[in-house]
């Protein structure tokens, strides 16, 4: 059984065009013309030409990577002003399977009412004056409703509908260790009924003895898969300072945790690094660290955090989903050359020359970086392995940042509330740390204001996701689709 | 100016009436010769040349082929007088739609909307309108 993973959901929607056919021929404040034009004939004609031009644009103009188009119907009325129970019915086989009832037409505006009434289904609506009318009059009764310009706005924000449809479907997979907080994380989202309540994403947890478990009933075939994909790591890396041998520790590590995630039915995870850790088990017996199983989960478009981290995991979620890349995620402080004393040399990622005297200089470091960081359906990047620790166990993927200076970037992290998020651009400007041993490796970045980005921190936390591009829009508008307000540093 | 305008429209009717009365008496079995009256029925109709439809065959591309000879622009500026109207529908489709129920009309036949809408090109509607007529 394989993994049921959340990113490849595709929105279904199920499109209708709604026609207008007046009874009589008639001229009046909605209608002009003259002769042929006015009859019902032509209302009827014309209904079917334009509803075989909205099949035409649902095929050309839709992006069917992220979204299912279900039969499309024609709702026709008439200027009697009632939406037949005969027209309704055409929908009724849709409902519970559609995300989304799509409307484009004449005046759709009320027929969308009546549907969205009847059937309490979320719908969309396309174009003028309808999509406004429409949507407001839909929103101030509380019903769930989206208006688009065109259908090209509509495919644009298809791909936000399917980011939060990709959220309900998913379900992630925490280990547990004493304490649903873990030490290292105190911000993280605690209240998590709440976020499933409110974005979908469901959790399942287990102890941290079910995964001792599961490590020490490790089977044959699973040994050949570690081992198989230990020796495909070593051969394709630029450089490594492991051992093959302690290479497949971390493969075995990251091979037990996909049966788990099978197991359980879960698409996402994250286990308290610290607290495992601290049991001994991880270095006495299996000597390797979560880092690399984060790194290939991430890149098959598996989200995967560091250290029990919900706000990080659901900021990756979203982002991964958005953007279809395999983030980077880590600790992330603002190196602040402007108000530095000669002690204030920064914790964690290795001092450089490229960051001196440069302003607004931010730095994100953590052993979790992919191979995917241009995309998860594209090729992988050069990469070269590293332990995590000085005893030579502990894999980690490390790339070499060199490359993408000047890059945009775009780094996000959950509020403690599970309702805001914080998105901030910045543009690299060195990559520090790769030959190094621990969690230090990472980036260097410029961003707008650092102080201001350090202020907003101080309500979020430590941990940011972060992916090539600036998304810091699309995330606005992706905020409104989920109830989430993006705060911008 | 005004006399000249009203002669071609007058001549135009005249002879969409006698393409009108060939096709009637066309035996549907010569399809080089309906297709040639079809033509000559769209040419008429939509005020192209024989040229125009030629080249193209596909009837809402003629009319909208149509909707810029009238104004006397290009092609490329079809999108300044092919809106959509209040009811969604564009300048183009309409001609198509008017064009289909005008042949109803004429020709005594009966296209369902559905078909109607299936037909893009004239050898569509030639095709249609024969299996219509064959079925009589």
């Amino acid at each position: 059984m394989a993994i049921k993973k959340a990113i490849d959901y595709k929105l279904k929607v199920k499109p209708a065009y709604m026609q207008l056919i007046h009874t009589s021929a008639y001229e009046g404040p909605c209608r002009l013309g003259k002769g042929e034009q006015l009859t019902t004939e032509f209302d009827t004609k014309i209904g079917y030409q334009k509803f075989k031009t909205f099949k035409e644009t649902l095929d050309k103009t839709y992006d069917k990577s992220y979204v299912e188009f279900m039969d499309p119907e024609l709702i026709t009325w008439t200027d009697e002003f009632i939406l037949r129970e005969a027209q309704m019915e055409k929908l009724t086989s849709a409902v519970g399977k559609a995300d989304l009832f799509l409307f484009d037409g004449v005046f759709h505006q009320f027929p969308a009412m009546e549907i969205s009434e009847n059937f309490k289904v979320p719908v969309g609506v396309i174009g003028c004056c309808a999509s406004t009318d429409g949507v407001a009059g839909l929103r101030n009764m509380d019903l769930e409703a989206y208006g688009y310009i065109d259908p090209t706005d509509a495919n644009r924000q298809f791909k936000f509908m399917q980011v939060k449809q990709a959220m309900r479907n998913t379900r992630v997979l925490v280990i547990l260790k004493n304490d649903i907080v873990s030490k290292g994380v105190l911000s993280t989202v605690t209240n998590l009924q709440k976020v499933t309540r409110d974005l979908g994403v469901k959790f399942t947890f287990i102890n941290a003895e079910d995964l001792f478990q599961a490590m020490d009933a490790y089977t044959p075939e699973q040994a050949k898969e570690a081992e198989d994909l230990a020796k495909d790591l070593n051969d394709n890396a630029t450089d490594t300072n492991m051992s093959v041998e302690n290479l497949t520790k971390s493969t075995k590590f990251y091979v037990v945790i996909k049966s788990l995630l099978e197991k359980y039915e879960c698409n996402a995870f994250t286990m308290p690094c610290f607290e495992v850790c601290a049991t001994r088990k991880f270095n006495d017996e299996y000597q390797c660290t979560p880092c690399l199983t984060h790194t290939l989960l991430k890149e098959q478009g598996i989200p995967s955090a560091c250290e029990s981290d919900i706000n990080a995991l659901l900021a990756m979620t979203v982002i991964m989903y958005l953007t279809r890349k395999a983030p980077h995620m880590g600790n992330t402080h603002p190196f602040a050359n402007e108000v530095k004393t000669d002690e204030s040399t920064p914790s964690g990622l290795e001092l450089i020359p490229e960051i001196e005297g440069k302003k607004n200089i931010v730095s994100t470091w953590h052993a979790v970086q992919t191979r995917k960081m241009n995309g998860i359906d594209g090729p992988y990047d050069k990469y070269s392995l590293k332990s995590f620790t000085l005893s030579g166990w502990g894999a980690t993927v490390r790339h070499d940042f060199s490359g993408d200076v000047g890059k945009e970037i775009t780094l996000v992290r959950f509020h403690p509330n599970g309702k805001k998020m914080l998105a901030a651009k910045g543009t690299i400007v060195a990559g520090a740390g790769e030959n190094t041993i621990g969690c230090s490796t990472g980036i260097y970045y410029t961003v707008k204001d650092s102080k201001d980005l350090f202020k907003k921190m101080l309500d979020f936390g430590h941990h940011y996701t972060w992916v090539y591009g600036d998304y810091i829009e699309d995330l606005k508008e992706l905020g409104d689709a989920l109830n989430l307000e993006i705060v911008t540093a | 100016m005004e006399n000249k305008i009203l002669q071609t429209i007058l001549k135009r009717k005249t002879e969409q009436k006698q393409i009108i009365a060939d096709i009637n008496i066309c035996d549907l079995s010569n399809e080089d010769k309906l297709s040639a009256l079809f033509d000559s029925y769209i040419c008429n109709r939509f005020y192209l040349s024989q040229e125009d439809v030629k080249n193209q065959r596909n009837i809402i591309s003629l009319a909208k082929l149509s909707l810029v000879k009238a104004k006397s622009l290009n092609i490329g500026d079809i999108k300044f007088v092919d809106g959509k109207d209040c009811s969604g529908a564009t300048s183009s489709m309409t001609k198509k739609v008017l064009l289909l129920m005008d042949i109803e009309k004429n020709l005594n036949v009966v296209f369902s909307p559905e078909d109607s809408a299936e037909i893009d090109t004239i050898d569509d509607l030639l095709k249609l309108y024969n299996n219509v007529k064959g079925k009589e």
